[in-house]
């Protein structure tokens, strides 16, 4: 998904003032062939944009909103739910929480803060899908926007979704717009407007047994996983074997 | 055009089998450094510039014609057979080394033999193109084809299911490739025998599909040189 050259550099212009291709790859990070790729096709990333307003000090969530198909960018988004804040979480860090929490109850120890694992964890694309959707929200995602299954599947594994994904997800859930561009590690959770420190508070306040549910969950994803991963490798070196 | 696919088959078969020779030389699978070599025979052979000296250093009666069918057999038999078990194709792997496939190929090469001393074929003649509507010639060139498109069916579904599991772009194209050459190897006899395809289209088909077979298992050899050091 992406804006059109005359409305990015509108938006430039009225947000940041007059920028330079130059000063503007310097200053968002991007290489300045990529950037002037997508100025001269006219078709600017939303991660182009992104890094734009953040390099010019204004908020994403904003700058988005001012074009016209992120317009309900900025409706006041709703709280997310616990499960939705959980599921940015990472595997690791449930985990940890266990083992914390369990040490606590014996006895022995105050139960420690601990730093989080930065966002967006590996999976967790998937785990948002999952925490805020209708158990038919990939396939009405496939078909409201016209992605076929099975590239949705795979965008899914890879632990990727397109913006126009991430938005169209948000709002068939009826969760906040944002939320699911934060999935994706477009947006911060806190550029998606939710509040400081919000991991660490369900982590903190969950109960036992829907940590331990979601811990299994997690997990059980995590082997399919693998196992997919070692079945590939065992298909390739089947193949080697044989003919290399 | 026939002459440039011809040449450049044999070139791209030479490749391989140069590049292939260190490995072979360390011992890593050296079967398929033979089935190189024989392929590369098997092509040079087709080439009138190389068969008719070739033949004439086996007396001139066409024997090399000879050989390139049994060549093509062993070859064939023994690639098939490697390329089932490298995509886990049980079914193939039954229908090729298995009690069927081994009929199959001893009737094949019995036939062969057969045929071709029952025939006379007095002067050299690339691809016994001079002797093509002496029956028993007829039938010696029908049974080497028919090897080939026998195993070409047992392996399109194999390679093409392959193509579709594997997980790396270079993997999915090596058995997509194999897969494509091995559909054109099996479509190749019903269309001569239907008369869809002869002279000149027949040639291209058969080429091109030896091409799309080198070009699958040298991309084999590329993914495998690629692979992760960690392992």
């Amino acid at each position: 998904m992406t804006v059109s050259t005359k409305a990015f550099q509108h938006w430039l212009r009225q947000a940041g003032g007059d920028i330079g291709t130059a000063e503007l790859a310097r200053l968002t990070g991007i290489k300045k062939s990529t950037l002037a790729q997508q100025l001269v096709r006219g078709r600017v990333a939303v991660g182009t944009v992104v890094a734009a307003s953040r390099a010019i000090g204004v908020d994403p969530r904003r700058a988005l909103s001012g074009f016209d198909q992120f317009g309900d960018l900025a409706l006041v988004p709703p709280m997310p739910t616990e499960a939705e804040v959980l599921s940015q979480v990472a595997d690791s860090d449930l985990l940890q929480e266990i083992i914390n929490r369990r040490a606590a109850a014996e006895g022995h120890v105050a139960r420690p803060n601990f730093p989080l694992s930065p966002t967006p964890h590996p999976s967790s694309v998937r785990c948002w899908l999952d925490a805020v959707g209708p158990a038919d929200l990939r396939q009405r995602l496939a078909r409201d926007s016209g992605v076929a299954p099975q590239n949705l599947s795979t965008q899914v594994s890879a632990n990727r979704l397109t913006p126009e994904l991430a938005l169209q997800a948000a709002r068939i859930a009826g969760v906040g717009l944002a939320n699911g561009l934060a999935a994706t590690g477009l947006f911060t959770l806190e550029e998606a407007g939710w509040p400081a420190l919000a991991r660490e508070a369900a982590l903190g306040s969950v109960a036992n047994s829907t940590l331990v549910e979601t811990a299994v969950e997690r997990l059980e994803m995590l082997g399919k996983t693998l196992r997919r991963v070692e079945q590939d490798i065992e298909t390739q070196q089947a193949v080697w074997e044989n003919l290399a | 055009m026939t002459i440039v696919l011809q040449w450049t088959a044999l070139a791209v078969c030479f490749g391989a089998l140069v590049w292939r020779l260190p490995s072979a030389i360390k011992g890593r699978n050296v079967s398929m450094f033979w089935c190189m070599a024989l392929l590369t025979v098997a092509v040079g052979l087709s080439i009138p510039d190389i068969y008719v000296p070739a033949d004439k250093l086996l007396g001139g009666v066409n024997i090399a014609n000879l050989l390139l069918r049994l060549v093509l057999l062993v070859l064939l038999f023994i690639l098939a057979g490697k390329i089932a078990a490298a995509y886990k194709s049980p079914v193939g792997v039954r229908m090729i080394r298995g009690p069927v496939g081994l009929a199959v190929v001893a009737v094949l090469a019995a036939g062969i033999l057969v045929a071709f001393f029952s025939t006379p074929t007095p002067e050299s003649s690339t691809g016994l193109n001079m002797y093509l509507h002496e029956p028993g010639i007829m039938v010696y060139a029908a049974l080497g084809r028919v090897y080939q498109a026998y195993v070409a069916a047992c392996l399109v579904v194999p390679t093409f299911r392959g193509g579709l599991r594997s997980r790396l772009a270079v993997d999915r194209a090596a058995a997509l490739c194999l897969s494509v050459g091995f559909l054109l190897m099996a479509l190749l006899l019903p269309m001569q025998v239907l008369r869809l395809a002869t002279g000149t289209p027949a040639y291209v088909v058969s080429y091109l599909s030896i091409l799309c077979v080198a070009v699958g298992l040298a991309l084999v050899w590329v993914s495998y040189l690629r692979r992760p050091v960690t392992r």
